[in-house]
Order: C-alpha cells, then sequence, then structure tokens
C-alpha cells in the first residue's frame, strides 16, 4: 500500500506560479508579488506563500487518498522562507502504518537542502 | 498592535459551497492530478459524494471572512498551519465557517496569533484549520 504513496516531490517556485497561488487562494499580500515589498520586510526576494508549499507537499499522500483512506491530520511549520526561482523537494520519512492509521513526517527543502517546513500528515482508514 | 483581550473573538458565520471548477483551478497551479480531486465517478468510487477538497483548500476560505483583529499595516507573515480532518470536505456542499482569535502572543515588536478556523456541516464540526501568524509592527 505505501508503495502507492510518498514519491519525493520537486517543484520549480516560479514567478508565474506564486502569482497564480495569489490569484486563486486571494492572498496578493505584496511581500510574495512585489520585491520592493519583500527587500522592504527585509527578505532579498519574492517569498512564496507558506501555504503553497504546503498544498504541494499535501501530494505526498494523494495516492493513499485515491483508495479510500483519509487525511485527518496535517501540520507543518515553516522553519524559514521559500523564494522565487527556489526549487523545493518535499518528502515523507518514518512512515508507520497500521490497519487503521498511516503516518508520516514531511520535510521540505530548498536547493541549498535548507528545511523550509518540517510537520506531519497523518490518514485514518 | 492586537490588544490581546481580543482573544476569543470571533467572526460572523459565512455559508461555503466550492464549486467543481475552483477546486480545478487550485489543482491546476499545483499540478495536483489525482483524479479524486478532479473526477466525480473516481471520487464515487473511492467513496466520497462528489470530488474532494485538496487538504489544504480551506485556507481559500478566508477570503470569505474577514476577521478585523487582522486589519493593520503591519507586515504579516505565516509561520504554522494545522488541518485537524473529521470527515473530508467535498465540492458542491455547503458548510459554515467562522474564524475565531485563538491566541495571542506579544514579544517586542512582534505578535504570533493563532486563529482557528471552523468548519461545520450543520451543527458538527468536520474540519478545523488553524492558521498562526507572525506580525511585524
Amino acid at each position: 500500500m505505501l508503495n502507492r504513496c510518498c514519491e519525493i516531490i520537486k517543484m520549480k517556485i516560479t514567478e508565474e506560479l506564486i502569482t497564480q497561488y495569489a490569484a486563486v487562494s486571494g492572498d496578493k499580500n505584496p511581500i510574495h508579488l512585489l520585491k520592493s515589498a519583500a527587500n522592504q520586510a527585509g527578505f532579498p526576494h519574492q517569498v512564496a506563500h507558506g501555504m503553497l508549499s504546503m498544498a504541494i507537499g499535501a501530494k505526498l499522500v494523494s495516492p493513499l487518498i485515491q483508495i479510500g483512506w483519509t487525511l485527518s491530520h496535517y501540520g507543518v511549520k515553516f522553519s524559514s522562507p521559500l523564494f522565487v526561482n527556489d526549487m523545493i523537494t518535499i518528502e515523507a520519512s518514518s512512515v508507520t502504518q497500521s490497519d487503521k492509521k498511516i503516518a508520516m513526517k514531511v520535510i521540505g527543502k530548498n536547493q541549498e537542502h535548507n528545511k523550509v517546513m518540517h510537520g506531519k500528515l497523518e490518514l485514518i482508514k | 498592535m492586537i490588544d490581546e483581550s481580543k482573544v476569543g473573538t470571533k467572526t460572523k458565520i459565512v455559508n461555503v459551497k466550492v464549486k467543481r471548477e475552483e477546486i480545478q483551478q487550485l489543482c491546476h497551479v499545483i499540478d495536483e492530478k489525482n483524479h479524486v480531486f478532479h473526477d466525480v465517478n473516481a471520487a464515487s468510487e473511492a467513496g466520497f459524494e462528489d470530488i474532494l477538497l485538496p487538504p489544504t483548500y480551506p485556507i481559500l476560505f478566508w477570503q470569505h471572512l474577514e476577521p478585523p483583529w487582522l486589519e493593520t499595516d503591519a507586515t504579516i507573515i505565516q509561520s504554522e498551519q494545522i488541518f485537524s480532518y473529521k470527515t473530508p470536505l467535498v465540492a458542491n456542499k455547503m458548510y459554515q465557517c467562522q474564524i475565531e482569535l485563538l491566541k495571542v502572543r506579544t514579544r517586542e515588536n512582534k505578535q504570533f496569533v493563532v486563529n482557528r478556523l471552523y468548519i461545520n456541516d450543520g451543527e458538527k464540526v468536520v474540519a478545523t484549520s488553524d492558521t498562526t501568524l507572525v506580525l511585524l509592527y
């Protein structure tokens, strides 16, 4: 069953992706969209929405949801910012499984292997 | 700054019903191709009454709710997010949603603000979404 899930996810955080997520989510905070606003807030580049990273991370368990598992918990902390043109890599670890529950840690890193988010996912039947 | 005495304040309750097309817009952005988020027949085969909302979709419900305590000129950064589900959320179902100011912690020129979104199906809470924001003044 677990071979159906948890493949490593990689995605480039393009300016277009951030703009599209801002449009869909309604989160048009200028630090996501304008370099000048990001700079003013102390960041070198536009900051990707944390929720964009988290949404991408949820794809780890989509194959399990497809076969009837239900997500019960998905929580992450955003450890450091992810910037426009960064590459995020998200993977699961410490996966445990019983008949009724699957749990795993999730971690997202940028191209320099710096942790940008970490947390856990739990699914039940 | 948010007055810590405002903890416990809630927005009004808003009805939210998500259309299939809205789910597909998010799925397109994040390149989510799993059939339960696109195809009502696949969702039905997996035991759901309509296509599923992706796990993080409820954060988009914030567009329908405007917490007055977040009307600020401060720079806002998200530091943590937790979704808890009792049942999966599906398209074309009416949910009742409300955000509560759950916690405020102030440290120098920063405030850490925890907001809880309640998603109800009638009287029953079917999911919650806790969003921790850092407000930089």
